[in-house]
């Protein structure tokens, strides 16, 4: 077992020079240059050069690309174009935000997506199904933003419940945590309910059935386990699409985490930063992709025993 | 003893054809039928946008005697004028133009793409689906949405850079689906079957492959549609996609941010149109589903 | 006590799809007596799996419906039983095996766990230990090592995993055993040895079994009296002689046998029965068999056959052309 963990976290390696590739690449390429932006067009050729060695912009693309990978195994990411604080600094700042805005959506996301996934299935047909079906489909089709920005005209400025910006208290979160995992529970609501669906399908069922056995207990002892083994993989994914959703919460309710460090980066064009925090967002979430895979083979009995 | 059958034929079914039978599903699909009429009508709109309203009267030049109209059937503003005095309804069906345009040909580059990379990959295996895949492996882990913004940040705004930005994002997804797909198909007895007798590639393609793979490609691509519709009005709504005054639905929220406490209607419209255009397509894209292998069904 | 330990008195079970209605059994009837064996064989359609649901009332929710008829359990017609009934008698009276060894355990419990389950459920003051032995001693009863009830179904071949079916179906020794093609699924020789057990745990248990297959062969094995099915209706029944041998036989019946190549004579080709058996949801007029039969007359087509009972009790044919 520990064999298999230890060349999963190996193969991450890999991955994650490749991710730190491709978006230094695409970065890359941005027209203009960055110098200029910093000293204005008056400067000397003599400055700029100058800047462009400090921040490590001179050389070729390979060597750049070289220089960054050593410069980042070191904590290096370079400085902000904008603040000039080193950008690990910045990202560090920002990370809590956002960490603690993703847990407490992906709680959401469980603790309401699943049980209602698993009512909605074992009441097939009913009007509370058809209920929650269609409601998970127009909150799944709605645009993340746009809830946000309805909910603060409801709760915010008509009702005055929950503030709509800033960091103060732990009433700040609320309209940002909903706003974050609505999608994130009508995803997990759907694909639950089609999970226990599937389950409750099998014949496995039927054998349960024969044998005397009540519905609470297929439900359980039977349904319920099988079905919530895929649903451990889509909470993974749910996780992803959180922290990439996270950009857009954020801009709309002004949290300064690293979703809208990463905004207000592209639009100030200060690349390290941007860099760096997309690195660090699409790493976080391999990571927890991997952590969901090695979870989902330790509970499931057909992959465990192939471990041994 | 004889009987009354000894010179009767037996009765046979006559075939349809498959197109045929995967129409006849969807249309009993009341849901389904729904989104289909749903979006013929917003396609509807968008084409015919020049007979409701002109593109430079109405939606882009700015009228500020004609500011924050509320909406009403009688002062001839259905959806009312916003902050520059545009008309909304003209905004929004503009709007619905790039919307539609943007998503649609962003979702048939990706699929082009990928579906090249996935089927080349998944078909012939080897040392060619390796290396693809390994370069899939790392796109596929940086998130779509993020992807794009990257390739925004480093091209600039503008549709045509977000049209980009889009298609590219795409493929890594596609080639994962088509290539899942492929493998799954060579893998069946019946390509066993064909190959046994003697079948050479190209009909094995052709007659097999392509036609079980679409089904699913075309799912995922509706399905693609509407998730790129909510991405594109993203990253207008940050400013990073469509550059005003392009009608857009998700810039158009974006400047009605400010409005949002005294009117309301600036902010509930246009999402609702996304909304709608959303759940069209995601009841397409199921119903398809449906109809396509009936057996996936509850 | 009668003999009699199952009764089935002109059952009609339909199921009722959005497309279509299905009819699937037309009027059954049969009885098993204690400790005897029932074979119900026919072709795929022919309604016999329905028959065996219906008698556990595991039909699909919604769909499926007795409409008419009862069936008599020690006397009992549980069509009318409650619920709760039901799940009393489950397992516990009359239990059933499916026909695919492969998916009818759960893969996620270990077998010891789903053997213990059946017993937990009919006997919920029972201590642990006792659970624990009884699951031991049910696993020795088919051949499985006791040691083993740790493992769970995937790492069991298809021939051991219906011995864990076949152990969890007689683990609170029922009076009936219904078994929907218990052996279809799995290679002849593993066929053979899980006959074998069926009929030793038969005798050993005086289990009576309702055995649905279309396999002539294993009715001829293990079976003491026979019912063809077509079209949801019984058209032949009898004991095992009187089926297999004697001149007087339902022309469907007649097709079957003279289906099976012999070995003995060269042939260039097999010998089907003509046509293919009705739709379910569009049933023919008169004899269900009448479009396929090469004795059909007029009168076959327009009216239904009655039981028609051959010299003695116990041979019955549904035919016109044995009613004088």
């Amino acid at each position: 077992m520990l064999k298999y963990f230890c060349k999963r976290v190996i193969m991450m390696f890999p991955i994650i020079l490749g991710i730190s590739f491709i978006i230094f690449s695409i970065l890359n390429l941005t027209p203009g240059d960055p110098v200029t932006i910093i000293l204005g067009d008056t400067a000397t050729p003599e400055a700029k050069e100058a800047l462009r060695e400090q921040l490590g912009l001179n050389g070729g693309f390979f060597v750049r690309y070289f220089r960054y990978v050593i410069n980042a195994l070191h904590g290096n990411f370079g400085q902000s174009y904008r603040s000039g604080l080193p950008v690990i600094e910045e990202l560090m700042a920002r990370i809590p935000v956002t960490f603690r805005l993703s847990i407490v959506g992906i709680g959401i996301v469980i603790c309401i997506g699943i049980p209602i996934g698993i009512i909605s299935a074992i009441r097939q047909y009913s009007l509370l199904d058809n209920v929650c079906v269609a409601g998970a489909l127009i909150i799944a089709s709605m645009p993340v933003f746009w809830l946000g920005l309805m909910l603060i005209m409801i709760f915010s400025l008509k009702l005055n419940m929950f503030p709509a910006t800033g960091t103060g208290t732990w009433k700040n979160y609320v309209l940002p945590a909903i706003t974050n995992s609505a999608i994130g529970v009508a995803t997990l609501v759907r694909m639950t309910r089609s999970s226990m669906l599937e389950s409750m399908r099998q014949d496995y069922i039927r054998t349960a059935k024969a044998k005397g056995a009540g519905e609470a207990g297929i439900v359980i002892k039977h349904a319920l386990k099988n079905a919530l083994l895929p649903i451990v993989t889509i909470i993974g994914t749910n996780f992803a699409i959180m922290l990439s959703g996270a950009m857009i919460t954020e801009t709309v309710f002004a949290l300064p985490g690293l979703g809208s460090l990463i905004v207000t980066g592209v639009r100030q064009k200060d690349t390290p930063v941007v860099i760096a925090a997309v690195i660090f967002i699409a790493v976080a979430i391999s990571v927890i992709n991997l952590i969901v895979d090695i979870i989902y083979t330790i509970i499931d009995p057909r992959l465990k025993s192939t471990l041994r | 003893m004889s009987g009354k059958n000894d010179n009767k034929q037996v009765t046979t079914y006559k075939k349809k054809s498959q197109l045929e039978s995967i129409w006849f599903r969807y249309k009993k699909n009341r849901l389904a039928m729904v989104g289909l009429f749903m979006l013929a009508i917003m396609i509807l709109l968008a084409v015919s946008a020049p007979l409701f309203a002109d593109y430079q009267k109405d939606a882009v030049s700015q009228n500020m005697k004609l500011r924050y109209l509320e909406p009403s059937f009688v002062n001839g503003h259905i959806f009312g004028t916003d902050h520059y005095g545009r008309d909304v309804f003209a905004r929004v069906i503009y709007g619905g133009r790039i919307s539609l345009f943007v998503g649609l040909t962003s979702v048939i580059i990706s699929a082009l793409a990928g579906t090249t990379i996935g089927s080349v990959a998944g078909y012939y295996g080897g040392r060619v689906d390796n290396t693809l895949m390994r370069l899939m492996d790392v796109l596929l882990a940086i998130p779509q949405n993020l992807l794009a913004i990257s390739i925004v940040a480093a091209l600039g705004p503008g549709m045509f850079n977000l049209l980009i930005a889009m298609s590219v994002s795409g493929i890594p997804e596609f080639s994962r689906i088509v290539r899942a797909s492929v493998l799954n198909i060579k893998n069946q007895e019946f390509v066993e079957a064909a190959v046994a007798c003697g079948t050479n590639d190209a009909r094995i393609i052709r007659k097999y492959i392509v036609p079980n793979a679409i089904g699913p490609l075309i799912v995922q691509a509706t399905l693609a549609v509407a998730k790129a519709i909510l991405s594109i009005s993203a990253l207008s709504f940050i400013g990073l996609g469509v550059s005003p005054p392009t009608p857009e639905w998700g810039s158009m929220l974006s400047e009605a941010k400010s409005d949002m406490r005294l009117y309301p209607y600036l902010v509930i419209i246009p999402g609702i149109a996304i909304m709608l255009s959303v759940v069209a397509l995601n009841l397409i894209g199921d119903g398809l589903r449906d109809s396509i292998d009936p057996r996936l069904k509850n | 006590m009668t003999s009699e330990l199952l009764k089935i008195n002109n059952l009609h079970v339909t199921y009722d799809t959005d497309e279509a209605v299905v009819y699937a059994v037309n009027g059954l009837s049969f009885t098993i007596d204690r400790g005897e064996t029932l074979g119900l064989v026919g072709e795929t359609g022919a309604g016999k799996t329905t028959t065996a649901l219906s008698i556990l009332r595991l039909l699909p929710n919604r769909i499926g419906k007795i409409n008419e008829g009862e069936i008599l359990l020690n006397g009992n017609d549980i069509t009318k039983a409650s619920e709760k009934d039901m799940r009393a008698i489950r397992g516990k009276q009359v239990s059933m095996i499916f026909q695919d060894p492969m998916t009818s355990l759960n893969p996620i419990l270990t077998i010891g766990d789903q053997i213990a389950e059946v017993l937990k459920l009919h006997n919920p003051n029972a201590s642990k230990s006792e659970i624990s032995e009884r699951v031991n001693k049910s696993l020795e009863m088919v051949g499985i090592p006791a040691d083993r009830k740790e493992e769970y179904p995937h790492q069991f071949s298809g021939g051991m995993k219906q011995r864990v079916v076949i152990a969890i179906a007689l683990a609170c020794e029922p009076e009936l055993l219904l078994a929907d093609e218990p052996t279809t699924a799995l290679d002849v020789t593993i066929q053979a040895q899980v006959l074998e057990l069926m009929m030793e745990l038969k005798e050993k248990l005086n289990t009576s079994m309702l055995l649905i297959t279309h396999d002539l062969g294993v009715v001829a094995r293990i079976c003491d009296r026979v019912a063809i099915m077509y079209a949801g209706q019984i058209v032949e029944y009898g004991t095992l002689e009187e089926i297999f041998t004697g001149e007087k036989h339902h022309p469907y019946t007649e097709g079957l046998f003279g289906a099976i190549p012999d070995l003995k004579k060269e042939t260039k080709r097999l010998n089907p029965i003509k046509g293919l058996m009705p739709d379910p949801t569009n049933l023919p007029s008169g004899c269900k068999f009448h479009d396929r039969c090469k004795y059909c007359t007029e009168k076959c087509a327009a009216n239904e056959p009655r039981d028609i009972h051959i010299e003695g009790d116990s041979h019955i044919i549904k035919c016109h052309l044995f009613d004088k």
